[in-house]
């Protein structure tokens, strides 16, 4: 199995297969330009600023999970306002996880340019904001708020009509 | 810190902080992390764009309340492309609202519903601004102000929802919808369709709400119990040839007759009747793309056998049938019904009262390998045919 070294922002060297990599655009172009192919010791790893190694390894767990997926649709509005879709259970078991590394798995999914782990995991922080009170969003995400008093309770009225009754 | 911390002290003028200050963004991304290591301990170390699209996977609800965690929530919330879908109800809407959201998301929102608005919400308003405007939906209101106002700048339209509303359709409105909607194509309506009408132009507009439906590819008409569409209304209906989906109320089912000539392109046909159906006007066979239909008969009158097998038998591409309604097998004749079924049926489901007799060794009558879906007085499987007939096996 061709693997290829990563060389991630906490120093780590991440051996990957190349064919599971290859879901992240990034790398699928820098292996392109490199022409690396298979694993070789004298090979320098590649540099990747924005991801540690436990996302990296999330991101490609992930991939090689979903390594048989059809390609996400183009992103059209449209169909994205028709089909509003729920995480797999398979997606939902495989996000948890604290908060920072879910933030840090979509930096990297981002950086990487893996569009089903990004929409994927975007959801998943949707998922745990939906259905809450602002009190209980500020304290799921340890937001603090800076509004004063009677700014908070204008946009409380300002917001009112957002609500379902 | 974040950038917005930095501005706590300030005293700032409450009438900034509104969800209509977006044109003020100054959304920033994150300070980057100093260290080699980009460990991110706070949601509000993401950058913008990707908390925007977490936003963007919300629905008004959910905005509305982040829009009142703090300032820089209210800032990445008050981004119109978040507010496309924007749903208006007068018991929580107030009545400058409608003039805060034309001055804020306006031109981008794409769908709106409306509950209940009175002509202070002024709805119209915000029609003007919505040249965007691809959905429609409105829900007990009154008049036709609404719609005219959506024939006159809504030329993006392209589905209109009611739902029991009044004296909406007007000679005025459906000229308008006419004109200035040219993309329409799904009108659904449930409720009362007398109501629907502006009572002293009835005459006048029945023709055209003709040419509107003429031009649409899906309707719906659902109507209330002591309503339905006569044999008439199809008779006077011009050519439909775009519809490909019908869903009407009818009481007589020789309305039905008419739909070869004026639908010739139905896929999908939904019947919602207080009138047993008899096996000589149940024509469905004479619509050629006909792939899915669904009857709701609640006349308390059995189907018979041969009715049921006529539009198995009749309907050669039919995908999937739903009979809502009496229907009393015996085990002989549901034997029949599977032997009926084609190889392209995926969905076959017999709903409401029974007095079925049909015993587990009439089960085991081998299923099209096609279906995915079979119910039958309370036998309800979401498996595939071979999977349902192999469970079936097992059942003996």
């Amino acid at each position: 199995m061709p693997g290829i070294k990563l060389l991630t922002v906490d120093n780590e060297i991440v051996e990957v297969d190349a064919d599971t990599a290859k879901q992240s655009l990034l790398l699928r172009s820098m292996l392109h330009d490199l022409g690396v192919t298979e694993i070789d010791d004298d090979e320098e790893a590649i540099s990747l600023p924005h991801v540690t190694a436990a996302a990296l390894r999330k991101a490609m767990a992930w991939c090689a999970h979903h390594k048989d997926d059809p390609p996400p649709p183009e992103d059209d509005e449209n169909a994205r306002d028709l089909q509003p879709q729920q995480l797999s259970s398979w997606d939902a078991e495989f996000l948890r996880m604290d908060q920072s590394a879910l933030f840090e798995l979509i930096q990297a999914a981002n950086y990487l340019d893996i569009r089903g782990l990004l929409d994927t995991a975007c959801k998943a922080v949707a998922d745990a904001i939906r259905g809450r009170s602002p009190e209980e969003i500020r304290k799921a995400f340890n937001i603090r708020c800076d509004f004063t008093p009677q700014e908070e309770e204008q946009v409380r009225r300002e917001t009112e009509w957002c609500e379902e009754k | 810190m974040l950038h917005h911390h930095q501005h706590e002290q300030q005293q700032l003028d409450v009438s900034q902080v509104s969800l209509q200050q977006s044109n003020s963004m100054s959304l920033q991304p994150p300070p980057a992390a100093g260290s080699s290591c980009s460990l991110i301990s706070n949601i509000e170390q993401l950058p913008t764009e990707l908390l925007t699209q977490i936003l963007s996977e919300l629905d008004q609800t959910s905005l509305g309340r982040c829009a009142q965690l703090s300032r820089f929530w209210l800032e990445l919330t008050s981004q119109p492309q978040l507010w496309r879908k924007i749903r208006i109800d007068s018991r929580t809407a107030d009545p400058e609202l409608a003039q805060r959201i034309c001055d804020w998301p306006g031109g981008r929102v794409r769908e709106i519903s409306a509950v209940r608005l009175a002509a202070k919400h002024r709805l119209p308003l915000l029609l003007a601004a919505s040249a965007s405007l691809t959905s429609l939906c409105l829900k007990e209101m009154q008049g036709d102000l609404v719609l005219k106002e959506a024939g006159r700048s809504c030329q993006n339209l392209r589905e209109l929802r009611l739902e029991c509303c009044n004296e909406m359709l007007s000679f005025d409105s459906v000229s308008g919808l006419l004109t200035g909607c040219p993309s329409l194509s799904l009108l659904q309506y449930t409720g009362s369709l007398s109501d629907l009408f502006a009572p002293s132009d009835e005459h006048r507009v029945a023709p055209l709400f003709h040419s509107l439906v003429s031009r649409l590819s899906s309707l719906k008409l659902h109507l209330l119990m002591t309503e339905s569409l006569p044999p008439q209304w199809f008779a006077a209906l011009p050519e439909c040839p775009r519809l490909t989906s019908l869903y009407v109320s009818i009481a007589d089912w020789r309305g039905l007759a008419h739909l070869p000539s004026k639908m010739p392109n139905l896929t999908d046909l939904s019947v919602l009747t207080s009138q047993p159906a008899s096996q000589a006007n149940l024509q469905l066979g004479r619509l050629p793309h006909l792939q899915r239909v669904k009857i709701c008969d609640f006349s308390f009158q059995s189907w018979s056998l041969d009715a049921i097998l006529s539009v198995l038998r009749g309907v050669r591409e039919l995908r999937s049938f739903m009979l809502d309604g009496c229907v009393h097998l015996t085990g002989q004749q549901y034997r029949q019904v599977v032997r009926a079924l084609s190889a392209r049926l995926t969905d076959l489901r017999f709903g409401g009262c029974f007095r079925n007799r049909v015993a587990e060794v009439d089960l085991q009558e081998p299923l099209p390998p096609g279906l995915r879906r079979l119910q039958v007085d309370g036998f309800k499987w979401g498996t595939s045919g071979v999977q349902f007939a192999s469970a079936l096996a097992s059942c003996s």
